[in-house]
């Protein structure tokens, strides 16, 4: 199962860049890595144009990421996600929970 | 067994691909190669293969963590079928008698919430499938699903 993780610290804060699928088996390794970054990150952007798709796996760190951030009062964006992706945001309920934004 | 979109899988027992998986997570890698494997086979759109993919996914990952108090397996039976191409999907475990699709979006944005696995999915299968029916037989959980190859 593939996935890419990249990490990019800007000056305008941490971006977490996905390509590929995030499924149960892949979902542990944006976990390790949100892991990493979280404690320091302000804030955190999600950029989700290269990400094929998500299952309730995914969906369930990324509600995780979401609660963390927003315990220390750091914001969480997600990014430009696909039309599919979108779909299951919106199939779930969660479209209304996360701030997602399109460039 | 008299079960399924029609009896369709008794009507084309010989073309059925039938097997057998422990029902753990560390599966969950060779279910989703199943999957993949025969749905490319049958030619099926790239958007309609990651819906499978999350269906399948999902549901095995419901029989893996609930089904059984110790070990178990989940049979899953896949059948490609024209006119119009499907995927016609058989889990079966003879885990707790659970029919998934009884679990309400109330339960699933409660599972949200408290993170745990099971209710988000089961609304993602629900909303990806073409077609889902649910029998408890012969002490067997019995999930049939169908899922049109184009989108």
């Amino acid at each position: 199962m593939e996935i890419s993780i990249i990490t990019a610290k800007t000056d305008a804060g941490t971006i977490i860049t996905l390509g590929g699928k995030l499924n149960t088996v892949t979902s542990q390794e944006l976990a390790s890595e949100l892991e990493r970054v979280l404690p320091e990150a302000t804030s955190l952007t999600i950029e989700m144009k290269d990400l094929d798709y998500v299952s309730s796996a995914g969906l369930r760190l990324l509600v995780t990421a979401q609660k963390q951030m927003k315990a220390k009062g750091s914001t969480l964006t997600i990014k430009n996600v696909q039309d599919d992706v979108l779909e299951v945001f919106e199939m779930t309920g969660l479209s209304g929970v996360f701030n997602i934004t399109k460039e | 067994m008299s079960f399924g979109w029609d009896g369709v899988f008794e009507k084309n027992a010989e073309r059925v691909i039938k097997k057998t998986f422990p029902a753990d997570m560390s599966e969950v890698e060779d279910v989703l190669s199943f999957f993949s494997e025969v749905s490319e086979s049958g030619c099926a759109d790239e958007r309609v293969i990651d819906k499978l993919m999350v269906i399948a996914e999902e549901i095995f990952v419901n029989i893996a963590s609930y089904a059984y108090d110790g070990s178990g397996n989940a049979d899953i039976s896949l059948l490609l079928t024209d006119a119009p191409p499907c995927l016609h999907i058989l889990f079966a475990d003879k885990g707790k008698p659970f029919n998934p699709l009884l679990r309400t979006e109330e339960e699933a944005a409660e599972s949200v919430v408290s993170l745990t696995p099971g209710g988000l999915g089961i609304i993602m299968v629900k909303k990806m499938s073409d077609k889902l029916e649910y029998r408890y037989l012969d002490g067997e959980n019995q999930l049939y699903i169908a899922k049109l190859l184009k989108s």
